[in-house]
């Protein structure tokens, strides 16, 4: 697990913590078993904004945005309904250490505290009709504290927690 | 910890999406994006009433929706 080793009582949080002979290491084995692995970007490091609109089509994440950010997933996105454009819904795993840390809807206004969602990893419906959108949290626990479909459009943003 | 701006926030949408549910669908909205925004909202709502941060709000203006 990235991040999981202290020194004098305090955790690791920065992309490469562990030097040896003034090298950056990648991973730390004891008696070959790896016990911590660099973090692949610093904590706190926003990953990307995705935004959609209604009536438009939600394709590009599961493609250019799944091609550019590939650690920030932990599979390719998948539709449950449509392919793309209205209506569809599309299914999104986050990896591991990643989350998202802003939601809004353009009717229902914004969650940007965290609060009642986990930051990191689970599973989140990307949704779009006709005329609505939203950002639901299907499974991992907690929700996100803005409403999962509103009028027009949505953007959310996915961040790295090394957590 | 959500602040009371934050929780003032979340209850307005909250109000927002039951009177939203209760009008039923627009007439601009599909039928079949209808249904799968109802079952949104009221899967969120059925989460959200759960959350820790609330105080004295009013919750059970959903409690018609969400059985």
């Amino acid at each position: 697990m990235a991040g999981a080793i202290y020194f004098n009582g305090s955790e690791l949080t920065g992309q490469h913590d562990v030097k040896l002979n003034g090298t950056d290491m990648d991973n730390v084995y004891l008696n070959g078993t790896k016990i911590w692995t660099r973090h692949p970007y610093t904590p706190g490091t926003e990953i990307f904004t995705y935004s959609w609109s209604a009536g438009g089509n939600i394709n590009n994440l599961r493609t250019t945005y799944y091609s550019n950010y590939p650690l920030a997933f932990a599979s390719q996105p998948s539709y449950s309904s449509g392919s793309g454009s209205p209506d569809s819904t599309l299914v999104m795993a986050l990896a591991d250490g990643f989350y998202v840390s802003y939601y809004n809807q353009n009717e229902h206004g914004t969650d940007s505290d965290g609060v009642g969602a986990s930051n990191t990893g689970g599973t989140y419906n990307v949704w779009q009709g006709n005329t609505v959108t939203g950002l639901a949290r299907a499974s991992g626990g907690g929700s996100l504290s803005v409403s999962s479909s509103g009028n027009n459009g949505s953007s959310f943003k996915v961040t790295y927690s090394g957590q | 910890m959500a602040t009371t701006e934050q929780i003032a926030h979340y209850y307005e949408g909250f109000c927002r999406v039951v009177d939203n549910m209760n009008a039923g669908k627009p007439d601009n909205m599909t039928q079949a994006s209808w249904e799968i925004h109802r079952t949104l909202n009221i899967d969120w709502l059925k989460e959200i009433v759960k959350a820790d941060f609330w105080t004295d709000e009013d919750l059970t203006i959903a409690n018609g929706l969400i059985g």
